[in-house]
C-alpha cells in the first residue's frame, strides 16, 4: 500500500500518537514566521471530510497550524509566487506549487474565524520543501474572515 | 547599532552579497532599493510582527474548535485531497 514508504510515528498534544508517512512531511526552507526553530511539519488529516488540515511540528507535539485551501470557501485568490521564492522552493513546474492558508479560530467564537491571505504557506508538492511568503503589495488581508456573514456561518456550522 | 550617513544613489554592501540603495527621499519617507541573494527573507518589520502575532494565535488553535466548524462546504465539493498530491 505505501510502496516502501517509510511510516513514522510522531507525538502531538491534540491527536495524541500519529502515525504518517514520510512523504507528508514537509521541509521549511525559509521558517513560519516566528518559528524559526521548527523546520519540518507533517501535513495531516483532522478527518478525512474536514477543509481543515493540520501542519503538525515533528518535533513539538504542541505546534500546530490549522490550514485550508481557499478554493474551498470560494475565496478569490490569485497571486504571482516571485522568482526568488519560486527559486527558493525549487519550483520547477507551476503544478508543483500548492498555497495553504492558516486559519485562525477564537476560542469559543468560531463565527469569527479568519484566514490569512497575505502570508500563505507555499509548497512544492514534489519536493515537499515549503516556506510561509508574504505576498508584498498584493492587498491580501492577514485575517479575512471566513464567514461574510452569520447566516452563513450557521448554514456551515455543525452541532 | 551602526549609523552611516547616505545620499540618494549611495549603497552599502552587507556581506558581500547584499546590497542596499538609497533611490529617494521626500519628507519623511525614504525608498530603499535592495539587491540580495534569494534565501535573505526582507520584510517590513510592522507587517513581518503583525503575521507573526497572527501565526502565534494560529498555533494556540484547539481541535475542538476547529471541529465545529469542520462541517463547512461551501462549494460542495466533497474531500480535500492534497494528502494524495504528497504521495503522488
Amino acid at each position: 500500500m505505501n510502496n516502501g514508504e517509510k511510516i513514522l510515528t510522531i507525538q502531538t498534544s491534540r491527536f495524541g500518537e500519529v502515525k504518517i508517512d514520510e512523504c507528508v512531511i514537509l521541509e521549511f526552507v525559509s521558517p513560519i514566521i516566528g518559528y524559526n526553530n521548527h523546520k519540518f511539519f507533517a501535513l495531516i488529516d483532522y478527518s478525512a471530510d474536514s477543509p481543515f488540515k493540520w501542519l503538525q511540528s515533528t518535533h513539538d507535539p504542541e505546534l500546530a497550524f490549522a490550514v485550508t485551501l481557499c478554493s474551498y470557501f470560494n475565496i478569490d485568490y490569485q497571486f504571482e509566487l516571485s522568482d526568488e521564492n519560486a527559486e527558493t522552493l525549487g519550483i520547477k513546474d507551476a503544478n508543483d506549487i500548492l498555497a495553504l492558508n492558516i486559519v485562525t479560530i477564537p476560542h469559543e467564537c468560531p463565527q469569527n474565524a479568519t484566514i490569512n491571505l497575505l502570508a500563505p504557506i507555499i509548497l512544492n508538492t514534489e519536493t515537499k520543501q515549503a516556506m510561509q511568503v508574504i505576498l508584498h503589495d498584493q492587498n491580501f488581508e492577514i485575517k479575512h474572515p471566513l464567514f461574510q456573514n452569520k447566516d452563513e456561518y450557521e448554514m456551515c456550522s455543525i452541532g | 547599532m551602526l549609523i552611516l550617513t547616505r545620499k540618494t544613489n549611495q549603497k552599502l554592501i552587507i556581506n558581500d552579497n547584499i546590497e542596499i540603495t538609497v533611490l529617494e527621499v521626500n519628507g519623511n519617507a525614504v525608498k530603499i532599493g535592495i539587491n540580495a541573494p534569494s534565501d535573505v527573507s526582507i520584510y517590513r518589520e510592522e507587517i513581518y510582527k503583525e503575521i507573526q502575532e497572527t501565526n502565534k494565535q494560529a498555533q494556540k488553535l484547539d481541535a475542538t474548535d476547529v471541529a465545529k466548524i469542520a462541517g463547512i462546504d461551501k462549494t460542495k465539493t466533497k474531500s480535500f485531497d492534497i494528502i494524495s498530491k504528497l504521495k503522488k
